[in-house]
């Protein structure tokens, strides 16, 4: 087993290390798609921080069936990041 | 992202101007690549921060709940593939793939139900063993390694009670066990799960082992020789007064795991013995009662 389920799996069973793997691979994907949408690096912060931490606090609400890991930060962080260059 | 555009009249341009979500995807449209890496300090904000939205499981709890957890995802997989004619292709046990995971999820309801999660009855039979598996691992990974050693109802065709620490490595089991059968179902070649997940796996099994062995009172030892990954030397005393051992067993890790499930017929099952050849025919019967159907 390997990939986006066994880190969806451990995320589930409540293991720190998957949240820092996933982190490790995609970080940049979800903060560099926040900076080029808000064009502010505080706010790319905190939509990354949202955004790792929400895969952490509700890991069923990915669903490996659906679609990439990648795909649901990175789409995940183009939300947080049009509502707050909306809300400023 | 809101669809409205399509029938009120607005046109793509204006709506576009509106909707925050497609002018930030339009505006990485002409940018492919978007990675750039953020400030190092923002990993340990993003851990630390999740480390106080949701506690991580403890040891002792991941050591159980991440392989149950790795073979519910197998299984899911595996089950989002199948299509009808699949679900109700007659299997050699509980009639048909749809009857087996039914059967799954009845046998996982006892130890979900332990830790509070209530599957909603009439629900089809993936959804309900796909929503009842998710939540009872959510459950378990927030609760402490205390709570392992309370005593739940098991699975098995002899009513038998165990530590939740064993009732999930039960489950692990069962849902490894029921993967292969889908795998076998649909054509491909069976799995194993990692060598120590294999290894808690056999050890509760030998565990559960002397109870199951048949006829007079024995106050003898097996040692069992399992190899591959995982794999090491146990010496199973079959009473409390065991004084030496009677039979070496040796054996494949992962064959001794589906002996205990009984998809190795006992009297196919490849083994090497050193002793009591009698006394290891038994031992090999009593594991393929162990299984879960």
């Amino acid at each position: 087993m390997g990939g986006d389920a066994e880190l969806s799996a451990r995320l589930v069973a409540g293991d720190l290390d998957a949240l820092a793997a996933a982190y490790d691979e995609h970080s940049a994907f979800v903060y560099g798609v926040a900076v080029q949408v808000t064009r502010n690096e505080v706010f790319a912060e905190e939509v990354t921080q949202d955004v790792f931490v929400a895969l952490w606090e509700e890991p069923l609400s990915y669903d490996p069936r659906l679609g990439s890991l990648r795909g649901w930060l990175v789409s995940r962080a183009l939300h947080e990041s049009a509502v707050r260059v909306k809300v400023g | 992202m809101t669809d409205s555009y399509l029938y009120n009249g607005q046109s793509a341009d204006d709506h576009v101007g509106s909707c925050p979500d497609c002018s930030a995807a339009i505006t990485l449209l002409d940018q492919p690549d978007p990675a750039a890496v953020p400030p190092a300090r923002l990993r340990e904000s993003v851990l630390s921060k999740a480390r106080r939205r949701r506690a991580p499981a403890e040891v002792g709890v991941a050591e159980v709940a991440v392989p149950y957890a790795e073979q519910v995802a197998l299984m899911d997989e595996l089950l989002a593939e199948l299509s009808v004619r699949q679900w109700n292709s007659p299997t050699a046990r509980h009639g048909t793939v749809r009857g087996m995971i039914e059967h799954l999820a009845a046998n996982d309801a006892p130890v979900a139900w332990f830790l509070g999660v209530r599957a909603p009855e009439p629900d089809p039979a993936y959804r309900r063993w796909r929503e009842q598996a998710g939540s009872l691992l959510q459950r378990v990974s927030a609760s402490t390694g205390a709570l392992l050693g309370a005593e739940v109802e098991l699975a098995g065709a002899t009513p038998a009670r165990g530590s939740l620490r064993h009732a999930l490595i039960q489950r692990t089991f069962e849902t490894w066990t029921h993967a292969d059968d889908v795998r076998r179902q649909t054509g491909r070649p069976p799995e194993a799960p990692p060598g120590d997940h294999v290894r808690m796996i056999a050890e509760f099994g030998l565990a559960m082992l002397p109870r199951a062995v048949r006829g007079p009172r024995r106050d003898v030892s097996v040692t069992f020789v399992l190899t591959g990954p995982g794999g090491g030397t146990w010496t199973v005393p079959l009473s409390s007064a065991s004084d030496r051992v009677a039979v070496l067993l040796a054996a494949d890790m992962v064959d001794f795991c589906r002996l205990l499930a009984n998809r190795w017929k006992p009297g196919c099952f490849p083994y090497a013995a050193e002793g009591d050849p009698a006394l290891a025919r038994e031992v090999v019967r009593a594991a393929a009662t162990l299984g879960c159907d």
